[in-house]
């Protein structure tokens, strides 16, 4: 009985967090009005508001694309706290003392870069520290793009690239992150390459 | 005998309580046993063996955890206090100093002391760090851990042998009134912890009295977040603040004062750090309590511009309502303050940018890679200044 038990959990988990196949080509992304195109097949999964790929698994390197965020939402739904909050509570004034951060369609590339690592940060539960951050384009659009890196709990150093662009007010950010030691270098290559193929539809 | 099971839960339940119980964590009365002879270590056929060696695996991971500060002044002052407040124990004792941005510490039964960055920044001075390092020194001389492990794994016996006994399964009551016992236990530890902490720092030359106003300032900064102490007599694992508070201080008032003035070099030692520390807590995303605890630290007066700075980024990181104006003047007052970190510059060039005042935009930017010439941004900034 435990053992059936415990296969049910496992597969409710797994219906939760799906992974589907990526194909190598090309790509789009419904309902965000943007497409691109990889080199190898992928695992993706779209969850959160948020496309993630993979090759090794989520805890070795990841591809993230944040699309399209508008004037006021957090990078991912999960980051949304006062979403959370039970409507009957706020009506008694028991609201926790817990902000999101929010995209602002007037934010500038420092303050994006900032926004992005204090997201990341919540979702890994560590510090994520952001560099070089420069000038750059996606999709062919003005934007930028900056080097990061943290260290999970697991004590594993991670390094990662983002690169984005604000476009009609909203905000595009792909980035891809990767264990220092292998996985970062391992597909960083086909990571830059889906970066470079990244295209806005109205672009 | 007891199961291997039953042990590993009874340890669980002792390492959890090790690690994690300090500040937050409350205990009682004496226990009966002798306190930690200086040197001491278990026999090893003891189920005290076992915590240690468990707890010796802990301090590997925490030694080599990146989450360890490694800086030399602050590692220095915390190691040199905890030997100025355990006297003979000093050789037995290890610290190591975390970034957690929360209020706590803990002292385990092998001798590995844990301090949080949390507690660190929220302290307004060294004698209320003593406060805290003698608190947990005590759960250490008192082997309130030990007795947490083993009250946990008799309370386990006693419900295991009533269940054979009557033949009656161990029912949510019985262990509601099993956790409660624990509670009241724990309740005791911590009393106890409180008052071994005063005396030590009052005989190691700190004031007695920063002990409450640890708390008092501590309580400011959750009421300020509307943080619920959800303090309950049955079931709370730690006194109630206002009892610390008044226990504290009447324990301080026997004691007196210092003859001396206590030393305090808590400021110099965090101020190369501080910064790293304020912007964990703007992090946290708790608006209310950071802005108060912001607040406190401004009073304390150690360089105002660098808090002033983070009260601007905490308003710019909510980012509703008034909050641009309010951020932006709290980075022109930090700008003119004694240390505001460069990045205040950055941020007044990025406001007065989004303004298009691109003159006075360009007048910050330029004084921000003066600053900071190889600032982690710099291409970016120099391209608003291209731009200008």
């Amino acid at each position: 009985m435990k053992r059936l038990l415990s296969l049910l959990l496992v597969l409710v988990a797994t219906a939760c967090t799906p992974y589907h196949l990526v194909p190598a080509g090309k790509v789009e992304f419904s309902g965000k009005d943007a497409v691109t195109e990889t080199p190898v097949a992928w695992n993706g999964r779209n969850h959160d508001a948020v496309f993630t790929w993979t090759q090794d698994g989520p805890d070795l390197q990841n591809m993230i694309f944040h699309l399209a965020i508008a004037d006021g939402q957090t990078l991912a739904t999960s980051l949304d706290m006062e979403s959370k909050l039970n409507p009957l509570m706020v009506l008694a004034g028991k609201v926790p003392d817990e902000i999101s951060f929010r995209f602002q369609r007037t934010m500038t590339e420092p303050e994006i870069a900032d926004l992005f690592a204090a997201s990341m940060g919540k979702v890994t539960g560590t510090p994520v520290a952001t560099t070089n951050l420069r000038p750059s384009t996606l999709g062919g659009q003005p934007g930028f793009r900056f080097d990061y890196s943290f260290t999970g709990k697991d004590e594993v150093k991670r390094q990662g690239i983002a690169v984005g662009a604000v476009v009609d007010a909203k905000l595009y950010l792909v980035h891809y992150y990767g264990t220092e030691l292998f996985h970062f270098a391992k597909t960083r290559d086909s990571a830059e390459q889906v970066i470079a193929a990244f295209k806005l539809k109205k672009g | 005998m007891i199961s291997r099971r039953a042990f590993n839960a009874g340890l669980c339940t002792c390492l959890s309580g090790a690690l994690t119980a300090c500040v937050t964590h409350q205990t009682g009365p004496t226990t009966g046993m002798a306190d930690v002879p200086v040197g001491y270590r278990p026999n090893p056929a003891s189920d005290e063996a076992g915590l240690w060696m468990a707890l010796d695996k802990v301090e590997k991971v925490v030694k080599v955890a990146q989450a360890r500060i490694r800086d030399k002044a602050i590692n220095e002052l915390i190691s040199g206090m905890m030997c100025r407040l355990t006297g003979d124990h000093c050789g037995d004792i290890r610290s190591y100093v975390m970034r957690v941005p929360l209020f706590n510490a803990n002292c385990a039964p092998n001798g590995a002391v844990q301090v949080y960055s949390g507690l660190l920044l929220r302290s307004s001075s060294e004698s209320q760090v003593a406060a805290i390092l003698g608190h947990e020194f005590g759960h250490f001389l008192k082997r309130h851990s030990l007795q947490r492990m083993r009250d946990a794994r008799d309370r386990g016996d006693f419900m295991a042998f009533f269940s054979l006994a009557s033949g009656v399964s161990l029912n949510n009551l019985a262990m509601m009134l099993a956790k409660l016992g624990q509670m009241h236990f724990t309740r005791d530890h911590e009393r106890e912890a409180d008052s071994v902490g005063l005396q030590l720092m009052a005989d190691a030359g700190y004031d007695p009295f920063a002990a409450a106003e640890m708390w008092k300032r501590l309580i400011a900064e959750r009421e300020a977040g509307d943080v619920e102490e959800n303090f309950d007599v049955f079931t709370s694992t730690h006194p109630a603040p206002s009892e610390r508070i008044e226990t504290l201080t009447r324990l301080a008032e026997q004691r007196g004062r210092p003859k001396n003035p206590a030393p305090d070099r808590l400021a110099e030692a965090l101020a190369p750090i501080r910064g790293i520390l304020l912007a964990d807590e703007i992090n946290l995303g708790h608006f209310k309590q950071t802005k108060k605890l912001l607040d406190l630290l401004l009073a304390d007066g150690r360089n105002p511009g660098e808090i002033l700075h983070y009260k601007g980024e905490l308003h710019r990181r909510r980012g509703t309502g008034g909050d641009e104006a309010i951020a932006l003047g709290f980075y022109h007052e930090a700008c003119e303050s004694v240390g505001a970190p460069p990045e205040s510059f950055r941020q007044v060039g990025l406001m007065r940018w989004r303004r298009g005042e691109k003159q006075q935009a360009r007048e910050y930017f330029h004084r921000y890679l003066t600053v900071k010439p190889d600032a982690g941004d710099r291409e970016m900034i120099k391209s608003y200044l291209m731009g200008a």
